[in-house]
């Protein structure tokens, strides 16, 4: 094994990914922290529309993977992002991990089906919308959309497109900023 | 022991268990009067088992109340069924009422127990206590670093945004306004990744790349019967009001 190289259960990472990955929850944490209020809030008064337009929920973990690109990291980043969003004080309760959760399975699964190879803005575009509908899912059986159906129906292809625009673009653009710097070349 | 000190003696993983259980039995529950027990008796703990401040939970009461509020009003004019009264052009039904306070108190219940855990929890003492459990490192410690990120980054955010103030007009557009948003989230990340490398660096330095078991701990936390007293009677009485009521 390298020198700093931490193996558990088959999958492989330096120090250096687990700290990138903690710290990129950090930041994503802090602000989804501020994000989830309006969100939360918006989705609680007026059902799965409110909030679809806000797909900002997803960049994290995507510029994660587009630093360290390799599998698991989306998943952990995502999943960490919402621990520390409950250790923080999010206004869904427990119920926040869920998100975390099914946000990391969308992205990942996506990344999965392209062997984890470099991301193209395509690629990001289309991980930010898989986990955003995945979570929108998750967000029915939280708020109990089974009354506004048809409203959860449309909100789909509005988080869809919102997420893989906002997200996705979002984290093409700061990877590709990164990869200017040099950064990403010592990783 | 004092009664009071019964959420501060219980370890960590416990209380995390019981915030778990909280939830899961409170999205179980089929009726208002089962979730209000379950809120009385998230009400009892923080009064009685633990010693919460007053200011200690005012500081949450955003979190507490805001969103229960704006998803009770959702479900409130929602479902069609037996008229009640009206509000305005508003009708407000038995079914909307009951659903209304379903899922209100459903989230509440969550809430509450996740504000009771960050009351009356040392979060160190949660990621010592994770390893303890044979958690893999690596995810126990992440989780402890990000929190140990999360201020760190919130000042430098502050800081990236001033210098970024000072160098551009008070009236901007709309292509500007894009252009500062990219330059501050870029920058943000490449301090997090230039940090990240010097972490890393300390961390190997300090053998953290060594694993899990020749690790040892300075003020580990002990387990102690009162969290698993705490635990079950919880456990019980909360599955309980789900199936007797």
């Amino acid at each position: 094994m390298a020198k700093g190289t931490v193996s558990e259960g088959g999958f492989s990472y330096k120090t250096y990914d687990i700290v990138v990955m903690a710290l990129l929850a950090a930041i994503s944490a802090v602000a989804y922290a501020g994000l989830a209020q309006v969100w939360t809030a918006l989705t609680a008064a007026t059902g799965p529309l409110g909030g679809a337009f806000l797909g900002l929920f997803q960049f994290g973990h995507l510029i994660a993977f587009a630093v360290l690109r390799k599998p698991g990291v989306t998943f952990i980043t995502s999943v960490l992002t919402t621990v520390g969003q409950l250790l923080i004080g999010d206004p869904a309760g427990a119920y926040v991990l869920g998100w975390g959760v099914t946000h990391g399975i969308g992205a990942e699964v996506v990344f999965l089906a392209t062997r984890y190879r470099n991301p193209g803005p395509l690629t990001l575009c289309l991980a930010g919308g898989v986990a955003a509908v995945l979570g929108q899912l998750y967000s029915y059986w939280v708020f109990g959309w089974e009354g506004v159906i048809t409203m959860f129906y449309l909100s789909i292809p509005i988080l869809f497109l919102s997420s893989a625009v906002e997200s996705g673009l979002l984290a093409y653009y700061v990877s590709k900023a990164l990869e200017k710097t040099g950064v990403l070349r010592r990783v | 022991m004092a009664i009071r000190d019964t959420l501060a003696k219980c370890d960590p993983i416990t209380k995390l268990l019981w915030v778990a259980n909280t939830s899961v039995v409170a999205a179980a529950m089929r009726s208002p009067l089962q979730l209000l027990f379950l809120v009385a008796s998230l009400i009892f703990c923080l009064l009685f088992l633990s010693r919460a401040n007053i200011l200690g939970i005012v500081k949450y009461w955003q979190i507490l109340l805001f969103v229960p509020t704006c998803l009770f009003a959702f479900h409130l004019f929602l479902h069609p069924g037996q008229e009640l009264f009206r509000i305005g052009f508003l009708a407000v039904t038995q079914e909307g009422l009951t659903a209304a306070s379903m899922h209100s108190l459903k989230l509440f219940c969550s809430i509450s127990a996740v504000v009771i855990f960050l009351l009356t929890t040392d979060i160190k003492s949660l990621i010592v206590s994770l390893i303890q459990m044979r958690v893999p490192v690596r995810f126990a410690y992440s989780i402890y670093l990000m929190l140990r990120f999360v201020p760190i980054m919130t000042v430098e955010a502050e800081t990236i945004l001033m210098a970024l103030r000072t160098r551009v007009p008070r009236k901007r557009s709309g292509s500007l306004w894009l252009l500062l948003w990219e330059r501050y989230l870029v920058t943000l990340v490449l301090m997090g990744v230039r940090r990240a490398e010097q972490a890393a660096l300390a961390m190997d330095a300090r053998g953290f790349s060594l694993g899990s078991k020749t690790r040892t701990f300075l003020d580990a936390p002990r387990w102690d019967r009162t969290g698993m007293y705490f635990f079950t009677a919880n456990l019980a009485l909360s599955w309980g009001i789900k199936s007797l009521l």
